[in-house]
């Protein structure tokens, strides 16, 4: 199949690239970008991806990036070196930022995945004061799948479309079968991130509900607070930017021991006072600040970190991050590589902007832009103000984008590179200049190629950065796969005893049986109780409940669990 | 060089992965994601020769929802040459037997 296409969605952490596949972006192109309706089989994969992306723009986040942006001014000024001394200076400060900004990236995979995994199966908006901006995002695009028309949705009842259209997209033999590859999975974390973390992150949901109910009782609260946890942890920060070691082993340990005590932080501190406090700060009722700006004015964002950790090193990690963005984004680096800094200006501006998709379709020129489908029949007419290129092939490429900021989606018309126009919903025709300037970097699979395109720079002018990667890693993995069995297992009778069963390949060395896994699967699934699923071909809920009892003594007895409780025919397992 | 012409179908579960990898004439490749992104768990890409076309009629029947679905495969010639096909999978009233019927017409043309 064609190299460019990709097959299965991802998330890129320093492109804050989204290419989702279960969008069938073709057929889906106007009633996505005029916000008519959401595809139902695409949300949950959405939710994952967007999770990502949320968890992209936060302190840790932007550190990640600018850490990674200064490495690659580094490697380009060893490659300027006059001196073999000044190029080795330059390969070494090269070196640490990339491994720590790799390192990090793989201690917190299981986390980002658990987060995202929670996001797609389980989280769902409650009587909680806030909502994150994925559930905000899901609400807007989703606002018309159940109304003809959404106008007429009041804005008070936006969230119950949404849980009505999340049980919907959770209660599909699609979903379900997503659900059971995740406890697929390994459950080592050296194997695979996303059961570990999935499984992590569902013992801190369990931890909190018997801590503090009243919050944390609203499944999506508790992805907020954990997204703020984790990644609004300017303690992280901290340690990434001034805890400079020289040896990566050193710099392993150091960011490992920080997470487990992270890790433990939550269990030992969340209560109703924590979250009442984490509450107000979002609400902006808490005194302290929560905006970021550089003193450059080119990085700006706004966090909450939680109460814990408020009154440690956030000021000096904030001074930190904007030495960081200023020595990175300063003259010297333009002087150095125009090219480069306009790739980190696009990369920097475009993180708002999600790309939805993009497709091909023939078009007719004149007055307005007639753009067809494949078979000819129109799609939609566009005012384009902008003229056709002469050699142009008779095909436009439309790209619809969602605006994280404004919650809007917006149609870009192309033909080749050449941006036509770029059009709001109601077909209002923008200011093109915001997006001329990055057309290329609509493209998400064209930003993810620009990053990995420097990246090899980076490796080609210092070739030691692998190999110190792998140093670091290697010193901590083995504790690193324990750590994770641990959090992910925190419930069971007999913990050793569950990791050898799942292991390799998860849940399936527990039920042993892949039907029995796939019934555990829809048995865990919150919006399986309320959808009766009678499309001819699928098992009706009370078939897969048959086996309930079956399920449960091979749960027992292979891997020493007990579920944790009942409710409404769901079962709350202790882990899955 | 292959001497017949296999069919391909991307996105494959782990979980039709293990149902259906002891059939004759099927096989799977792991679908990677670009190094560095955050990819959703593992999918496969799974190839059939004309021997096992059954094999994905029945994979792609399952894959019907209540909403018209089009899935892209792609037949492969023995020459290297490639062609994309999209199935229309029509949630009509169709019984399984016909449906497969329309299936395997729109793969193999008969």
């Amino acid at each position: 199949m064609d190299g460019r296409q990709h097959y299965r969605s991802f998330a890129d952490p320093l492109a804050s690239s989204l290419v989702l596949t279960a969008l069938d972006i073709e057929n889906w192109m106007t009633d996505l970008t005029m916000m008519k309706r959401f595809p139902l089989s695409a949300l949950p994969q959405f939710a994952h991806e967007l999770t990502h992306q949320w968890c992209f723009t936060s302190p840790l986040g932007y550190t990640l990036l600018f850490l990674s942006f200064r490495a690659q001014k580094a490697a380009l000024m060893s490659m300027e070196a006059e001196t073999a001394d000044e190029r080795m200076r330059f390969c070494r400060q090269c070196e640490r930022d990339m491994v720590r900004v790799q390192l990090c990236q793989r201690l917190m995979q299981p986390i980002a995945e658990g987060l995202a995994e929670f996001a797609e199966h389980d989280a769902m908006p409650g009587r909680s004061e806030i909502i994150g901006a994925v559930f905000q995002s899901l609400a807007m695009l989703a606002a018309g799948n159940r109304v003809k028309n959404k106008r007429e949705l009041p804005a008070d009842k936006l969230l119950d479309n949404l849980r009505a259209v999340l049980l919907d997209a959770r209660a599909t033999d699609q979903h379900i079968e997503r659900k059971a590859n995740l406890l697929l999975e390994p459950l080592s974390a050296l194997r695979s991130p996303y059961l570990c973390g999935y499984l992590t992150i569902k013992n801190m949901w369990f931890w909190a509900l018997n801590h503090a109910a009243e919050h944390f009782s609203d499944s999506e609260f508790l992805l907020y607070y954990c997204k703020a946890f984790f990644y609004d942890d300017w303690d992280w920060v901290y340690l990434l930017l001034k805890r400079d070691m020289i040896f990566p082993d050193l710099n392993a340990e150091m960011m490992l021991d920080f997470l487990k005590i992270r890790l433990e932080d939550f269990n030992r501190n969340v209560s109703e006072e924590h979250a009442a406090e984490f509450v107000d700060r979002v609400l902006n009722r808490a005194s302290s600040p929560r905006e970021f700006e550089s003193s450059n004015k080119l990085l700006n964002f706004s966090f909450c970190y939680d109460y814990v950790r408020a009154t440690t090193k956030a000021a000096e990690a904030q001074q930190l991050l904007r030495e960081l963005v200023n020595d990175v984004l300063s003259p010297e680096s333009y002087k150095l590589s125009d090219n480069l800094f306009v790739v980190w200006t696009s990369l920097l501006t475009s993180r708002q902007n999600i790309t939805l998709g993009r497709a091909n379709y023939p078009a007719d020129p004149g007055k307005l832009l007639l753009v067809k489908r494949k078979d000819g029949k129109p799609l939609v007419m566009l005012p384009c103000k902008e003229e056709l290129p002469p050699n142009w092939n008779g095909e436009v490429t439309l790209v619809s984008l969602f605006d994280r900021g404004d919650l809007r989606c917006r149609l870009a018309c192309l033909a080749g590179d050449k941006l036509l126009g770029v059009f709001s919903e109601n077909g209002q025709t923008e200011d093109l200049q915001d997006f001329v300037r990055y057309s290329p970097a609509l493209d998400p699979a064209i930003r993810v190629d620009y990053v990995r395109l420097v990246e090899a720079m980076v490796r080609e002018a210092c070739p030691g950065v692998d190999e110190a990667v792998a140093k670091g890693w290697n010193h901590v993995a083995e504790r690193f796969e324990q750590m994770l069995a641990s959090t992910a297992l925190l419930f069971a009778k007999d913990p050793a005893k569950s990791f050898a069963a799942m292991k390799e390949s998860g849940f399936l060395g527990v039920t042993r049986d892949l039907s029995m896994l796939e019934q555990l699967a829809a048995l865990t699934l919150p919006g399986a109780t309320i959808k009766s699923m009678e499309f001819p071909g699928t098992k009706s809920l009370s078939q897969l409940r048959t086996r309930r009892d079956e399920i449960l003594a091979n749960l027992q007895a292979n891997a020493g669990y007990q579920p944790l409780h009942f409710e409404d025919d769901v079962v709350y397992f202790s882990f899955c | 060089m292959q001497q017949e012409i296999r069919y391909t179908v991307p996105g494959v579960s782990k979980l039709d992965m293990l149902k259906l990898k002891d059939a004759r004439g099927v096989e799977f490749a792991e679908v990677p994601v670009p190094a560095g992104t955050y990819g959703e768990p593992v999918l496969f890409t799974m190839t059939v020769t004309l021997a096992a076309l059954q094999v994905l009629g029945a994979y792609l029947l399952k894959k019907r929802t209540q909403a018209r679905t089009e899935i892209e495969i792609e037949e492969i010639h023995p020459d290297g040459s490639s062609m994309r096909k999209r199935i229309v999978l029509d949630n009509s009233s169709q019984e399984p037997t016909e449906a497969l019927a329309s299936v395997m017409k729109q793969i193999h043309g008969r």
